[in-house]
């Protein structure tokens, strides 16, 4: 779009100094006429003024935000991490905005890959990978905002925990940007003059990644039993749910937990998943060592889309 | 000779018809600077936050004095009026309305908000009113506020 661009120091008027994120739309008739009432020797005479109309002009102005409460938790190799912002039209008309990404911070402890931006196409807040969709541009109405998604994929090197990534989302006005009171005669809606708002009609909010190696484990565990009362012979049931509590992978994962006192572990119990593990130290991950049952989980991976969740159960009879 | 010429003068200057003819003209003007000089000019770039200020020039085009010359201005909608900015040219009275309709001084008007009764803000008036009382014949005067859109 071919665009006539010129300055017009004189009409960085007042209005500039006194944008409301909220004003009347583009466009708007203003519309002013007076009455005059008076008299000749005591003969009353009516007069209406002529009617003046001015027509509200455009202001250009956009804000971008980091919408995320804090830094988002990554680690190396993790693909489709997500940075949202809020991109809203703080101007009173129509604008399109094309959106561009920034993965260069020289201040960022590593740098992202493959960076992607898709817009929350179903409103729901969150990235939805099969439903939203990549954009290079969001259009909105006067105060409308889009929820924008900035999509990456972590590195595969190594970095200590606390490690930042910095990465932004530009929104810049395709109607005009520049010094604010930079005039754009009849690129506004409708045609009326567009002048740039204090914002310069482009906007840029910094997001954080923030690498960290300590996925951390968490225990769950829960117990019911047969019957109504708890006395000799009643069997007790004990679940321990195995979760991480971050995407990444943790070696040589080994859960082990005492047989309570007062009580006997019932042979065979030992399940994980649901599937029964034998007692013996054999082929499969669980036994029973006299005084714990023991379950020998491996390697344990969770990823974006795949938590890790494990169950390990055994029960007891009460002596 | 003469004494009758003057004679028909002064019976023609003594039979004159006197005849009203006073107009009302509205401006609006925004406020420009160029090399540091503020000036008002006719408004151009309105924009949320302009303030406009608008000019009622009325001018007594007969040939008799007018009375008790009565304007009234609503402020025009999206518009909000800025307090102590309604003005005339000479002696007037003025006086604002919260309705168009009821016109009195700034101290009794009184708007109720959240069952409370409370001073009228100036924003919240929907009208002016100047009362100016003689033009005389040929003259003009001007009457104006200022308001800032929306």
């Amino acid at each position: 779009m071919r665009k006539i661009l010129f300055i017009a120091l004189g009409w960085i008027v007042v209005g500039i100094t006194n944008i409301h994120a909220k004003g009347v739309l583009a466009g708007t008739e203003i519309s002013n006429f007076s009455t005059l009432q008076y008299e000749i020797n005591g003969v009353p005479y009516t007069v209406d003024s002529n009617t003046i109309v001015d027509k509200v002009d455009q202001i250009i102005d956009v804000n971008v935000v980091w919408n995320d409460a804090s830094p988002i938790i990554v680690a190396s190799g993790e693909i489709n991490r997500v940075l949202t912002f809020k991109v809203t039209n703080t101007g009173n008309g129509n604008d399109t905005f094309d959106l561009a990404y920034d993965i260069t911070n020289p201040s960022s402890d590593f740098i992202v890959t493959n960076p992607r931006i898709f817009i929350d196409t179903n409103n729901n807040g969150v990235f939805d990978v099969s439903t939203d969709l990549p954009v290079s541009s969001t259009m909105l109405a006067a105060d409308a905002f889009s929820t924008i998604f900035l999509v990456s994929d972590m590195p595969t090197n190594s970095y200590i925990s606390g490690s930042i990534s910095s990465n932004a989302i530009e929104a810049k006005s395709t109607i005009g940007s520049g010094a604010p009171g930079t005039l754009y005669p009849g690129a506004g809606t409708g045609g009326v003059f567009a002048v740039v708002g204090m914002s310069g009609g482009v906007s840029k909010a910094w997001g954080e990644y923030k690498m960290s190696n300590d996925l951390g484990v968490k225990l769950t565990k829960s117990a019911t039993h047969s019957g109504s009362e708890v006395s000799t012979g009643t069997i007790v049931s004990y679940n321990i749910v195995v979760e991480l509590q971050a995407n990444g992978s943790v070696g040589n994962l080994i859960i082990t937990d005492a047989i309570p006192a007062g009580t006997t572990y019932v042979a065979g119990s030992l399940k994980l998943d649901s599937v029964s593990l034998t007692d013996a130290v054999d082929s499969d991950s669980g036994r029973f060592t006299g005084t714990n049952i023991e379950v020998n989980l491996g390697t344990a991976t969770q990823s974006l889309g795949d938590p890790y969740i494990k169950n390990i159960s055994f029960e007891v009879m009460i002596s | 000779m003469t004494k009758s010429f003057l004679s028909i003068l002064s019976i023609f200057a003594f039979s004159s018809i006197l005849y009203a003819d006073v107009s009302i003209k509205s401006e609006s003007l925004q406020e420009k600077t160029i090399n540091k000089q503020t000036a008002w000019v006719h408004a151009a770039k309105v924009i949320p936050g302009t303030k406009i200020r608008y000019v009622n020039t009325i001018s007594n085009n007969g040939n008799a004095t007018a009375q008790n010359l009565v304007i009234t201005n609503s402020v025009p909608k999206h518009m909000l009026y800025v307090g102590g900015s309604a003005k005339c040219a000479g002696v007037c009275n003025i006086t604002y309305s919260l309705d168009g309709k009821l016109f009195d001084v700034p101290s009794k008007l009184f708007v109720t908000e959240n069952g409370k009764k409370r001073a009228a803000k100036a924003a919240e008036y929907k009208a002016i009113r100047w009362v100016v009382q003689t033009l005389d014949a040929k003259q003009s005067s001007s009457v104006q506020f200022d308001a800032t859109l929306e």
